[in-house]
């Protein structure tokens, strides 16, 4: 009896002596990743490449389609509206929009105000600096006056989707979608909308969320 | 345009349309039995001849299918970019994990 315990107490030591060996995991080493040259293993969740290739893609749509080339020239203005994640991970649903709003931006058709949002403005600073208007503490020569801020012209709302399948041999199918609209809001009319779809198969030991 | 000899892929040669913003097309074909996952990058550059940093210059995964062709179609970032150079290379990750 006491070998059969004295045999099980060894075996458990020896278990622990080997955990914090065994949670190590494999020895990768720390490197950086350049994005133009990233070579690095896929997932089936959503990661910074996802994203980047679906602004892109969104972008490029949008320049070809003509929708924000001004018929009088010069620069849309553009407010961010509601843009809603759906998938089952969490998403800070700007990875996909900050790239959207810089490369219109630098396409120098589209400029986006941050004066205003639904939940506020999306940076308050340019409300709070009306309140020195009449400061005698300020120079008012830097100090907006009424009348000066630009009101949106276009809106862009989304819905970010995700379907997840376990398929018939066994692998698993994630589906995401991005769903995005461009509103003219002066007539509520839609000027162009865009799906872009990512799809990924996998093993089923993954999990995307 | 630049293939890299291992994503096994022929290209016709880029259509060019000139407008406020330049764009381009080029179709690949795959005259083989097999599917090619390939990554296309289109990196932008100025009259200069200076590189413009830009998302539309992100790699971009795409499959030429058997006996298929695909179409890359890309537009200048900004009204400066006037040259463009197209790579296309395989993409090593398309693994069927079965």
């Amino acid at each position: 009896m006491s070998t059969i315990l004295k045999a099980t107490r060894c075996v458990v030591l020896a278990s622990l002596a080997a955990l914090p060996v065994a949670c190590a995991g494999p020895s990768i080493p720390t490197t950086m990743i350049d994005p133009r040259a990233d070579r690095t293993a896929i997932g089936m969740g959503l990661d910074s490449r996802d994203f980047e290739s679906a602004a892109a893609k969104v972008v490029q749509d949008m320049l070809l389609s003509g929708a924000v080339s001004k018929p009088s020239g010069g620069r849309y203005v553009l407010v961010i509206s509601r843009v809603t994640n759906n998938t089952m991970q969490r998403i800070d649903t700007d990875q996909l929009i900050k790239r959207i709003r810089v490369e219109l931006l630098k396409s120098g058709k589209v400029v986006t105000t941050t004066a205003v949002g639904l939940d506020g403005a999306e940076d308050p600073m340019s409300i709070k600096m009306r309140e020195l208007r009449g400061s005698a503490e300020f120079s008012q020569g830097n100090v907006a006056k009424q009348g000066q801020m630009v009101a949106p012209e276009l809106s862009l709302s989304g819905k970010l989707l995700q379907t997840n399948n376990k398929l018939g041999d066994g692998s698993q199918r994630v589906d995401y979608e991005f769903q995005l609209s461009l509103t003219e809001i002066r007539s509520g009319l839609a000027l162009w909308e865009g799906s872009e779809p990512i799809s990924k198969r996998g093993t089923n030991e993954t999990v995307a969320w | 345009m630049v293939l890299t000899p291992d994503a096994n892929v022929l290209a016709d040669a880029p259509i060019v349309v000139e407008g406020a913003l330049l764009s381009v097309s080029v179709r690949l074909v795959n005259p083989s039995n097999r599917d090619r996952p390939v990554i296309e990058t289109t990196d932008w550059k100025d009259a200069a001849g200076q590189p413009i940093r830009t998302l539309l210059s992100a790699p971009q995964r795409l499959t030429v299918p058997r006996y298929g062709d695909a179409e890359i179609l890309a537009v200048a970032p900004t009204p400066n970019a006037v040259q463009f150079r197209i790579r296309v290379e395989p993409d090593y990750s398309a693994i069927d994990p079965s």
